[in-house]
């Protein structure tokens, strides 16, 4: 293992056995996750996200391959003093407040409990929860819960964190905050692998992706590399041309603009005939047509 | 491999200290054994559906307890509210009350609750022949009532299916009344035959050798007075009888001691064991 | 040390903040209550009786909390997942069952005194005299507790609720019968039968061992050697069991 890399997983298998039948979880699958990176973990439910987290923080024995966490075996106590996990849709203890919760967790990770007099306010407002700070958990709604959970990754100042959905179930306000927290632990140096199966989320907030389906990991890669390979049209935006010159053209109109789709290999030429046929031709502007991941995954997961 | 011998070792040491705790519980265990057995009204109603299963576990309570005491102290005091609670809680274990009731005549010698478990056998589950009978018998044997006896070797020939052996006895206690001991000894070797268990059958059968030595006795004192009556002397052993033919042979003891003369009566010595 | 210590502590808030403890040690209460107004009925037996009463209703009351509390311990943890967020920490899974183990035994034996001390009052009562001798009739019983919490906790890490606490409470019965079971040993003709039952009997717990209730009702005090004995087996006892528990916690996967 170099340095650089915090997981490394390699031909990582698992079995779940019903009864006398086995039913093979995840087949053989392979990536790494590097030091300060954000991670984002895709698939659609049911594809094996949670089996494998639960394998790198110990929850599940795997069947074969190798895990290193931080060069230990997943589960190490090494490890997972590192780690910041939240489960998904984690609950907590009813019975506990949200700050007698979190002093129970910091215990856990053997912090003085002078020094959790202090953090645990500090971390209520981070994730603002300040007010509901001394309110049983019982009564939090769904994105408190989040929140909650979040507070409780971030007790031990871990290296790494580990979210599993951590923005499914929250409101739009909720999820811009919970994205905000993971940039900010990215600005401090730390590395985030977390799962989601809400594509958009995850473009806005991850460096790399490793997407897997049916318990195969399909691609892996940093995410803008994985959306530009998949770009096949380009756009091109005029103004004042002259709509029967169009012709054979894939085109929209939109206010007084006109939005010309065109295949890469035909850019030039198709740029060239506008010209010909239209004098006061003004291109506006020529993009590439990016597919959101969104999009990509539908395709991928149709070839499949 | 090591987890398995620690948690062997773990086990060696409890064998050990359960052993010892038992050593060290039992020596006061006695005095205060079944002082905590309820009313067995109220263990009736604890008990649900499981009264027969609970009378089972009490009776093995009780015959550990009797034998426990038959080996050490020879004495009984719990002997009764045992059989009691057990008869509440089956109110027709037949075994419970005849053999109950014998160990409280013969071995408590407690004449008042041996008859009161068979009449309570009797009011539980009066069409049965064998508590009259037992009562009859206990009353003949153990408690020299004659009269009494009678009465319920009669009872019981009233009762479905009680075999002549009843009617006989009746008859025989009613019409001579008297000390008869080869009635008793017959009566003895029908318990002995009919026995269902060992310390039944042994009880029988030591009554049945002292019958036995308690008849030659008086035989043999029948010869001996016979003897002075034509001799005019006093005989100083048996030998002599057999000598001037009076006797074919001395008869032998049962529990191999001997019999002796003194006066004009014979005795009998049984060895201690 | 201070991750048990955390641990029984949580278990200790959250058994105290649930319905069915308050529920369960508030009957514990008034059946003792309820056996001081029986003292008319008892016709001179009184302070017998309130003495006999006592004591059972504290084993009885204390034995049911612990099997109803005791077998949801685990479970609970695991059914809401709550146990994820504590695996996950740099927390032993040994720690989590000692831990446990602790709370619960913690909250028994603080019941099991105060319920005493609510009974000395009904003694002081109808003698007019505290009687300190029922905290020794007590003393082995906290033990007794502690190996049913143990096998509660060890059967919990590998089947359900209701199967654990179905297995705390035959333990507990076939505990205290077990010494028939001896009887039968050695009654016993087949030597096979006579081998099995002996091996059951020094397998299974005898919790006649911690039963001294009713020697010291009568005034008879064990003596040292009893107590030493006995207190070295539940220790033991319970030892073994978090061992054996902890074993395959260890082992166990979160699905």
């Amino acid at each position: 293992m170099d340095g650089k890399n915090i997981i490394e997983v390699k031909n990582l298998a698992k079995f779940f056995k019903t009864g006398l039948k086995k039913k093979e979880i995840l087949h053989s699958i392979s990536f790494e996750i590097k030091k300060g990176e954000i991670f984002g973990f895709l698939g659609p439910n049911g594809a094996g996200k949670t089996t494998t987290i639960k394998i790198l923080t110990g929850l599940l024995n795997y069947d074969s391959g190798e895990v290193r966490v931080f060069g230990f075996e997943p589960g190490n106590k090494e490890a997972r003093k590192r780690i910041g996990f939240l489960p998904e849709q984690p609950y907590f203890y009813d019975h506990l407040t949200g700050y007698e919760f979190l002093e129970f967790t910091g215990e856990l990770y053997g912090i003085e409990k002078s020094k959790l007099k202090k953090l645990i306010p500090e971390l209520l407002e981070v994730v603002g929860l300040k007010e509901a700070g001394n309110k049983k958990i019982r009564t939090y709604s769904r994105g408190m819960l989040q929140r909650i959970g979040i507070a409780n990754t971030l007790i031990r100042d871990p290296e790494l964190l580990i979210l599993d959905e951590p923005l499914t179930g929250l409101d739009p306000i909720g999820r811009k905050e919970i994205k905000d927290l993971i940039f900010e632990q990215k600005k401090k140096g730390k590395t985030v692998f977390f799962s989601s199966h809400i594509l958009p989320d995850a473009e806005q907030v991850c460096d790399r992706v490793g997407v897997i389906f049916n318990g195969k990991i399909i691609k892996t890669g940093p995410l803008a590399e994985i959306l530009r390979e998949k770009v096949k049209n380009y756009e091109i935006i005029v103004k004042n041309v002259d709509l029967n010159t169009l012709n054979g053209f894939h085109y929209e109109k939109i206010g007084n603009e006109v939005l010309i789709n065109v295949p890469e290999e035909k850019v030039e030429e198709s740029i060239k005939k506008l010209l010909e046929k239209n004098n006061n031709l003004k291109i506006i502007r020529i993009t590439p047509e990016v597919y959101t991941l969104e999009e990509w995954f539908v395709e991928i997961i149709k070839e499949k | 491999m090591k987890r398995f011998i620690y948690i062997l070792l773990f086990f060696l040491i409890l064998v050990n200290l359960s052993y010892r705790l038992e050593k060290v519980r039992a020596v006061k265990e006695k005095a205060t054994e079944i002082l905590y057995l309820p009313r067995g009204k109220i263990l009736r109603n604890i008990a649900l559906d499981h009264r027969n299963s609970l009378a089972d576990f009490l009776w093995l309570q009780f015959i550990q307890y009797y034998g426990y005491h038959l080996q050490t102290d020879r004495k009984y005091p719990y002997l009764y509210p045992i059989l009691d609670v057990l008869t509440d809680l089956d109110e027709k274990f037949l075994y419970a009350y005849t053999f109950g009731s014998v160990l409280l005549a013969h071995d408590a010698k407690d004449r008042y609750h041996a008859e009161k478990l068979l009449m309570k056998a009797m009011y539980n589950d009066p069409y049965k022949w064998q508590y009259p009978f037992w009562m009859g018998f206990l009353n003949y044997v153990f408690f020299k009532d004659y009269k009494k006896a009678a009465q319920f070797f009669k009872l019981a020939t009233l009762e479905p299916g009680a075999p002549d052996m009843c009617f006989r006895f009746y008859a025989f206690i009613y019409y001579r009344k008297l000390k008869d001991l080869e009635t008793a000894l017959r009566l003895w070797k029908y318990m002995y035959e009919n026995a269902k268990s060992d310390f039944e059958k042994k009880i029988a059968e030591d009554y049945i050798k002292k019958t036995i030595v308690k008849i030659h006795e008086r035989d043999l004192t029948k010869i001996v007075r016979n003897f002075i009556k034509k001799e005019k002397y006093y005989p100083r052993t048996l030998e002599e009888l057999i000598k001037k033919g009076y006797l074919k042979e001395i008869p032998q003891h049962p529990y191999g001691g001997y019999y002796y003369i003194r006066g004009d009566s014979v005795y009998s010595e049984t060895p201690k064991k | 040390m201070r991750r048990i210590f955390a641990i029984a502590k949580n278990t200790f808030k959250e058994l105290t903040r649930q319905k069915i403890f308050f529920i369960i040690v508030l009957f514990g209460f008034a059946m003792l209550f309820i056996s001081f107004f029986l003292y008319p009925l008892s016709v001179g037996e009184q302070s017998k009786i309130i003495r006999d009463f006592g004591l059972s209703a504290i084993t009885f009351f204390n034995t049911l909390l612990v099997i109803i509390t005791g077998s949801a311990l685990l479970h609970k943890e695991m059914d809401k997942r709550t146990i994820y967020l504590v695996i996950t920490t740099p927390v032993e899974r040994r720690e989590i069952i000692i831990g446990k183990f602790l709370g619960l035994f913690m909250i028994v034996v603080i019941n099991i005194l105060g319920m005493e001390i609510f009974h000395q009052i009904l003694i002081f009562f109808t003698d007019r005299k505290f009687d300190l001798s029922m905290f020794i009739a007590l003393y082995p019983y906290i033990f007794e507790i502690g190996i049913i919490i143990g096998i509660l906790l060890f059967f919990s890490t590998f089947t359900g609720t209701l199967f654990s606490a179905f297995m705390g409470f035959a333990f507990y019965v076939i505990g205290h019968l077990i010494e028939s079971l001896k009887l039968f040993a050695e009654v016993s003709k087949s030597v096979f039968l006579k081998i099995f039952s002996y091996f059951l009997y020094y397998f299974l717990p005898n919790l006649e061992h911690f039963n001294i209730k009713n020697k010291v009702v009568y005034g008879e005090i064990p003596g040292r050697e009893y107590f030493i004995f006995s207190t070295s087996y539940g220790l033991i006892f319970i030892i073994l069991l978090l061992y054996t528990s902890s074993l395959i916690f260890e082992k166990k996967e979160f699905k």
